[in-house]
């Protein structure tokens, strides 16, 4: 069933990628450049999963997880977040704003359907 | 997200056997050139894909015998892909002993075993003697019983995520998995977004690290995987997982942790007992709804609009209960492929088979002995309908041959088909034999229909000349007896050159017959309403006695035996005169018979009381039912119905010429 991904990064040809993966897989994506893009998709569309960057201008990552999960609609939303540090005290910060989990950049397009497969069941 | 129900998976499984073996195959053939000492390059690839689709697809089935088994074969075989070990004469000779096992342990699964076979656990656990074993090399994986205690940290579901996806992957890796109870507050303190659950995980084939990774790492800030001490902690049920996660004999069950469809397992006793009693009750209410008419204005409309109310529940208990006894046909169809495949292997002949409709439901006790006659016809099919790839071709149709199952819902009743696209009958040659052989008479001439009766008849079924050339006939009459049987009908058709098809038709339930009440002196009989093309009052003119042969009538321009039921079913006579009766024109196959009854009192759903358990089989008579005025009444066998009434005028041309004794073979004149 086409499920429907809303995809977050400032770098518009990272978004290229994980947006042709997923449609390639038959997700449906609705995309934005950064937090704020992604609170106004979420207001549009409901989304059964959401990748997103860690750091975008205007609002970056963490602070659009805790936003979206303030959010009655998106409080069990499966969020995967996509990044490069993966520190532990990062991912106690992911863990408190309600991250669901992490994917290391550069995305590898199988690691990507593979964990998003995994957290949308 | 549905939940696979073992029921559903268990469905697969035919196809699964069949892709096992070709991948067993493209194993077999890789591993044997790098045994001969052969370049093994170019087959590693085909043979690394079939190990992990193999693997891949038990998984999903959740065969973990197989996964657990395939997982070596897929992790040797990744190596060798990399260039990090060269797969030599020694490492060859051991994989292929693990395919063998492979296969044995496959045999066993499909001989409805539990897939347990000597050797293949200990060469799993590269315990194998002798053999460079391929999973030394990693000590740690080699011992099995590897044991992880995973525990989720309580964000976990407001985190937004589900563990369960994830345990159904480590089930895939051949893992029990049991939860630790003890943290889970009472339900009143329970807070539903607070994950309080904790896994220990005993895995016979220890996952490489990497593997665990792949799993968990994506939320690793929600997991915490701790490695338990030693195996010999392990309780043994946990070391040998294989055997006791998956019970039941294909090893499809779901584990543990897979929530169960809410599924009920009754004695069919039960089930046939209250089937029994809602029948009475059906009757009871219909007696109550007589006794209201009677009552007419006298009833009070309170009384009235509750008996509406009953009536209506009635009806939906009625139709529940019914639905209890309701099967789809996979259960029946699920084993075909396998046996076209085998039977196109034995023959050497390229066929498939084609299914559709599979989830149409039909009664448990027709679909039970439903798999005799299928197999007999598809038997047919594979045997004499369709024709070698060469011949096949030589009249311009596709080398492979297509035996087409469907079954389908046509009003009350349930059809099924099984076809073929093979060389058809040949009914000159079918003449020609049954001639030879003394069973018709060289001046007959026979309608195609009734050629095809002559494949149903007892004596042909031996023949077995006539059946090689008419590429039917071998036991038609065992399937035409046992479909009849459980109430329903066959009927065959063919094209020369094009295929033949037999249609079976059953009743939707045996337990309820849509019927018309007719009355013959004081006496009331039930005729099936699917067996009924017409009524009507004859004019004298429509009527014509034959001397030695009865009477005859003619309704709408076609001529038909008249029938007095009174006189074959032997009860009190009713009216003399057709045109003072009524006749039921009623249809069996090509056979039409017009019967004579004094009048129609309605139409009813007849509960059928078998006859014959308590009582005798009496011919031409289904069984008894209760009327709405509490009387009993019979319910006509519309086939025996007709038997017996040709055995009482015997069509004399019929039995000079055709020596069939109980073929339902009529000829009009």
């Amino acid at each position: 069933m086409g499920k429907t991904v809303l995809v977050l990064d400032d770098s518009a040809s990272v978004r290229r990628l994980v947006v042709a993966t997923l449609q390639g897989a038959g997700y449906s994506v609705v995309e934005g450049e950064h937090g704020a893009e992604g609170l106004a998709a979420l207001d549009r569309s409901a989304v059964d999963a959401i990748v997103t960057d860690l750091n975008m201008p205007v609002m970056n990552g963490l602070d659009f997880v805790r936003a979206a999960r303030r959010r009655p609609a998106n409080r069990f939303t499966p969020i995967l977040m996509l990044t490069t540090e993966t520190g532990e005290a990062k991912k106690q910060e992911g863990r408190a704003a309600g991250c669901t989990g992490w994917i290391n950049k550069p995305v590898s397009p199988p690691t990507l359907l593979q964990v998003l497969a995994r957290a949308v069941p | 997200m549905t939940e696979g129900s073992p029921l559903d998976l268990s469905r697969f499984l035919p196809l699964f056997f069949e892709e096992a073996e070709e991948h067993l195959e493209v194993l077999e053939r890789g591993l044997m050139a790098a045994e001969s000492g052969a370049d093994p390059r170019p087959f590693i690839d085909d043979c690394f894909r079939a190990a992990h689709s193999l693997k891949g697809s038990a998984g999903s089935l959740g065969l973990h015998i197989v996964v657990g088994h395939t997982h070596v074969l897929e992790t040797e075989l990744d190596a060798v892909r990399g260039g990090a070990r060269p797969l030599d004469r020694a490492l060859a000779g051991h994989l292929l002993v693990g395919v063998d096992l492979l296969r044995r342990v496959l045999d066993s699964l499909t001989a409805g075993g539990d897939g347990q076979v000597e050797g293949a656990a200990e060469w799993t656990h590269g315990a194998v003697s002798g053999a460079v074993s391929p999973v030394e090399a990693r000590p740690e994986a080699a011992r099995g019983g590897l044991r992880l205690r995973l525990s989720t940290h309580a964000d976990t579901f407001r985190c937004g995520l589900d563990p369960l996806p994830l345990l159904r992957d480590l089930d895939m890796l051949a893992g029990v998995v049991r939860a630790e109870l003890a943290a889970i507050p009472e339900l009143d303190e329970l807070d539903p977004t607070t994950c309080h659950l904790t896994w220990t995980l005993g895995l016979a084939e220890s996952p490489p690290p990497e593997m665990v990774d792949e799993l968990f790492g994506f939320a690793d800030h929600l997991f915490t995987v701790e490695h338990l001490p030693d195996v010999a902690d392990v309780p043994q049920a946990v070391a040998t997982p294989a055997v006791s996660v998956a019970p039941g004999p294909a090893h499809v069950a779901a584990p543990a942790p897979r929530p169960e469809r809410a599924t009920l397992r009754i004695a069919t006793e039960k089930v046939d007992r209250l089937v029994d009693l809602v029948g009475e009750l059906v009757i009871s209410q219909a007696i109550l709804g007589e006794v209201l008419h009677e009552l007419g204005q006298a009833a009070s409309e309170r009384v009235q609009s509750a008996f509406a109310t009953l009536e209506r529940n009635t009806r939906e208990v009625q139709e529940r209960a019914m639905g209890i006894r309701m099967l789809p046909v996979a259960m029946a169809f699920d084993r075909l492929p396998r046996l076209v495949r085998d039977l196109g292997e034995r023959l050497g002949k390229r066929m498939g088979v084609v299914i559709e409709g599979e989830e149409t439901e039909l009664d448990r006790s027709v679909l039970e002995h439903l798999t005799d006659p299928l197999t007999h016809l598809i038997r047919n099919c594979a045997d004499h309908g369709i024709e070698p790839a060469a011949d096949r071709e030589a009249a311009g149709k596709p080398p492979v041959g297509t035996v087409l199952v469907r079954a389908m819902h046509q009003g009350s009743t349930v059809i099924i088909e099984v076809s073929d696209d093979g060389r058809g009958l040949d009914y000159a040659r079918i003449r020609t034999r049954a001639v030879e052989r003394g069973i018709l008479g060289a001046e007959a001439a026979l309608s195609e229909a009734e050629t095809i009766e002559l494949l149903f008849a007892p004596g042909f079924s031996t023949a077995d000349t006539v059946s090689d050339v008419s590429g039917r006939g071998v036991g038609m009459d065992v399937v035409r007896h046992s479909i009849e049987a459980l109430g329903g009908r066959v009927a065959m058709s063919s094209k020369l050159g094009e295929g033949t098809r037999v249609r079976m038709t059953f009743p939707l339930t045996l337990a309820i017959v849509e019927g018309l009440c007719v009355r013959v002196a004081d006496t009331t009989y039930v005729v099936p309403m699917a067996a009924i093309t017409s009524s009507f009052r004859p004019n004298p003119r429509d009527l014509k006695p034959v001397l030695g042969r009865g009477e005859l009538v003619i309704s709408q321009g076609v001529q038909m035996p008249l029938v007095r039921l009174s006189e074959v079913l032997s009860g009190p006579p009713g009216v003399e005169d057709p045109c003072r009766g009524l006749l039921v024109v009623v249809q069996h196959e090509a056979d039409q018979a017009a019967l004579l009854v004094d009048g129609v009192i309605g139409s009813t759903q007849a509960v059928i009381k078998n006859l014959e358990r308590n009582f005798q089989r009496v011919e031409g008579v289904m069984g008894a039912t209760i009327l709405g005025d509490g009387r009993v009444a019979l319910v006509l066998d519309v086939a025996g119905v007709l038997r017996l009434a040709r055995r009482r005028t015997g069509s004399s041309r019929v039995r000079t010429s055709i020596a069939l004794g109980a073929a339902s073979c009529t000829v009009q004149p």
